[in-house]
């Protein structure tokens, strides 16, 4: 009755649009689904072990091998200092991370509500989005929806948790929505990301006072981080006398691409600073 | 076997991406190296034994990634119906156009997340940054890419011939057996 041809027609036409409407669904939508968390389960374990290995790398070439290397232009001291630079390399390293995890722990105690240290092992595999995993699941006490944070500011959001790995949706990615006010004015909006590393500081109301280097923070009211808790600095505003919104351009305080360690804080929504310094 | 190699690569290919990429200085903005094994599995496998290998690996990516549910299901599937059709109709085979599946696979990639990114955010601008990833990824797929494929089929040959040899042996076993 129908060629070959017209049902290939037909089936790609049908195909194009199922397509069609499953991403515009799913797009306005929480990016997780249920049958997906294998990919957790079986990668986790393994991106985990990767990751501990590149560090252990990393730690020993930074450490100990490149101090190596400068000690062979003092030869005549090399031998007595070898295994001296050696220990004292280590000793360092434990200091660095001890003042790491010191600084996280002082951070933590900020924070009323129970927190989690975790370690990032791994990141978003598109440029074109930004997740991280952590070493952390659901045994640990995550579930989805959870606030993460670091020092610096606020880092992403639970988005996804197995047994032992969750996957943190920065806020740098473009999903991502965190109600937020200049510090300054407490002028009110929404940070958005931009997956280009910068955030956009949307909603802000042409008559409310934005400048570059103004600080954003959190406000609290989205029920998930922490009022107070730091974003990132206006880098540019631009405002059109037509338009009712402010343009404005955020950097926020976090490195993301360095994001080693994060606080996962295990009590949303309403978390409360309890010293706000 | 075929499945388990394909799926072997992936597993590889996957943590490869997400951990050791991200620590290396210059690899800020690699392509998705499924591209290239998208465009690998073109070149030599039936579209019976692609389709289930890249549908299970854009579900895992979607699942790691925090990209809108089946956008990574979607792109690969798309991505190896065109690069079969570029291929069929240029006929590509030698050494010398393998720069260019990886490119267009790249290409095609980047094309579909922004047409994504475009069609649920219809007032977004891209920014020159965004542009620059884009001819980033571009330029490493041309000087990768034929390596990358160059390397799968290399390891695909030593995959076969391990294999070969697992049956060479386990039929010598068995003749030696009745032969007793």
């Amino acid at each position: 009755m129908f060629s070959r041809k017209m049902v290939m027609i037909v089936g790609l036409v049908v195909v194009v649009i199922a397509n069609i409407i499953i991403l515009s669904l799913s797009s306005s939508r929480y990016p997780s689904y249920r049958p997906g968390r294998i990919a957790l389960y079986i990668l986790g374990p393994l991106q985990g072990v990767v990751t501990d290995s590149i560090r252990f790398a990393r730690d020993i070439w930074h450490n100990y091998f490149m101090l190596v290397a400068v000690a062979k232009d003092n030869t005549k001291l090399k031998k007595s200092l070898r295994h001296e630079v050696a220990i004292n390399n280590q000793w360092r390293e434990i200091e660095l991370s001890s003042i790491r995890l010191r600084n996280l722990l002082n951070f933590q105690n900020t924070f009323a509500e129970k927190t989690l240290a975790a370690e990032v092992i791994a990141k978003d595999p598109s440029s074109w989005f930004k997740a991280v995993i952590i070493n952390k699941g659901r045994i640990d006490g995550v579930t989805k929806g959870l606030p993460v944070v670091i020092p610096e500011g606020i880092a992403g959001q639970v988005t996804d948790v197995s047994s032992h790995y969750s996957k943190v949706m920065l806020i740098i990615d473009r999903n991502s929505a965190v109600d937020a006010l200049v510090q300054r004015t407490r002028a009110r909006g929404i940070i958005k990301g931009s997956s280009i590393g910068m955030c956009l500081f949307q909603y802000v109301l042409h008559k409310d006072d934005v400048r570059v280097g103004d600080k954003i923070v959190a406000s609290g009211l989205d029920g998930v981080f922490p009022k107070g808790q730091r974003i990132g600095e206006v880098v540019s505003v631009l405002t059109r006398d037509s338009a009712i919104f402010h343009e404005v351009k955020v950097a926020p305080y976090i490195d993301y691409e360095k994001l080693e360690e994060v606080l996962v804080l295990l009590t949303s929504p309403n978390l409360k600073l309890v010293n706000p310094q | 076997m075929t499945y388990g190699f394909f799926f072997c690569i992936s597993l590889f290919l996957i943590i490869l991406q997400t951990c050791i990429i991200p620590v290396l200085p210059l690899f800020n903005n690699f392509y998705d190296l499924m591209v290239p094994l998208i465009a690998y599995l073109c070149l030599v496998r039936t579209m019976r034994e692609s389709l289930p290998i890249i549908l299970i690996v854009g579900a895992i990516m979607d699942q790691l990634s925090c990209s809108p549910f089946m956008l990574h299901v979607t792109a690969y599937f798309w991505l190896y119906l065109i690069l079969r059709w570029i291929i069929k109709v240029l006929q590509v085979g030698n050494r010398f156009r393998l720069p260019f599946i990886v490119l267009f696979g790249v290409l095609i990639e980047n094309l579909i997340f922004i047409s994504n990114i475009a069609f649920v955010e219809p007032g977004m601008r891209f920014p020159g940054l965004a542009v620059k990833i884009a001819v980033v990824q571009i330029i490493w797929a041309l000087f990768t890419g034929p390596l990358i494929l160059i390397a799968f089929e290399q390891s695909h040959k030593g995959w076969k011939r391990w294999q070969r040899g697992i049956f060479v042996r386990k039929s010598n076993l068995m003749a030696n057996k009745t032969l007793r």
